[in-house]
């Protein structure tokens, strides 16, 4: 027998990252037994590298599958002398991405706003937010581990740091989700 | 008011070119770069429209584009120079020059933007030229 399970507080934020969740008898045990379905997940592959983003995030694969134009940039590509795009700067700008959408999605329910992603300076990416209310920009260095940022609310509240992709704290940056 | 020629009054506009390679999705050509707005130099290059306009601006004659640019390559759009002077984030940071000669009259350079490799007031002052960027006086276009 399969019974539906209903949570006794019905908010989305504790259905995470599972699609339902239900309870049925055992027949072998006698018991009760939870079962799950996670969320599914569509992958991105870049240079023998997988990236998974949960499925309601799907926009963000278009994203990034475009933004690997910015790779075939040459030399000089900006008439200021622009080095080539870094393939680690867009590895870690990317792997930030998902990261970010996946745990903001899985803990607050949340969809990001459509991120956009340009070639910068000395082979670096610019990740960038930009609304009516906030914009958010973060500059992934060409090695692909040195992050700094910038945030605002369009009127009187302003962010700015740095993170290094190895070792950060998702909670100490900026959200990019419109309110 | 000042009265020397060449004051540049608030609302006047200061024509700039972007590659196209700096704007986003070449097919629609709605965002320009941050990176954008790196200055060669010193300082930004404008154009002045007390003495050129946004064709005069595209079609200058260089050294890397003798024949002068074209739309298949650049576009063009513009700052005001009170955008630029009382901007909230960064006022007082940015100061506009006329740099003219007699190769180039309408030549105004926007000073004070920090150097790329200072990553964070660059960050900082290439979003708020971004933002201040209004565009198209004349859109990039492919063939």
């Amino acid at each position: 027998m399969i019974v539906n399970f209903q949570t006794a507080d019905s908010s989305d934020s504790h259905k995470s990252e599972y699609k339902d969740v239900r309870t049925y008898r055992d027949p072998v045990n006698s018991g009760w037994m939870l079962a799950t379905k996670l969320k599914s997940r569509i992958p991105y592959e870049f240079n023998c590298m997988r990236f998974e983003v949960v499925g309601e995030l799907e926009s963000l694969v278009k994203v990034f599958s475009k933004a690997e134009l910015i790779l075939k940039l040459e030399e000089n590509w900006d008439e200021m002398g622009g080095e080539k795009i870094s393939q680690k700067a867009f590895e870690s700008t990317v792997k930030f991405v998902t990261e970010y959408a996946n745990y903001i999605y899985s803990n607050y329910n949340q969809k990001i706003d459509i991120p956009r992603i340009f070639p910068s300076a000395e082979g670096s990416i610019d990740l960038q937010w930009e609304t009516k209310d906030y914009g958010i920009l973060a500059n992934f260095d060409k090695n692909g581990n040195s992050v700094t940022f910038y945030a605002d609310n369009k009127r009187n509240q302003i962010i700015e740091g740095r993170f290094d992709m190895e070792d950060f704290n998702i909670n100490l940056l900026p959200t990019s989700i419109s309110l | 008011m000042n009265q020397s020629e060449h004051y540049i009054e608030d609302k006047d506009k200061l024509f700039y070119h972007v590659p196209k390679s700096l704007c986003r999705e070449p097919d629609e050509y709605l965002e320009v770069s941050p990176h954008a707005f790196n200055p060669v130099g010193e300082s930004l290059s404008t154009n002045w429209e007390k003495f050129c306009n946004a064709e005069g601006c595209l079609n200058a004659k260089t050294l890397t584009y003798p024949e002068g640019r074209t739309s298949l390559t650049h576009g063009v759009g513009h700052f005001l120079a009170d955008d630029i002077r009382n901007n909230p984030y960064i006022k007082g940071q940015l100061e506009i020059h006329y740099i003219g000669n007699e190769n180039n009259k309408s030549h105004v350079g926007i000073f004070g933007i920090p150097l790329s490799k200072d990553k964070k007031p660059y960050n900082a002052m290439k979003v708020q030229l971004q933002r201040m960027f209004r565009k198209w006086d004349i859109k990039p276009i492919d063939k």
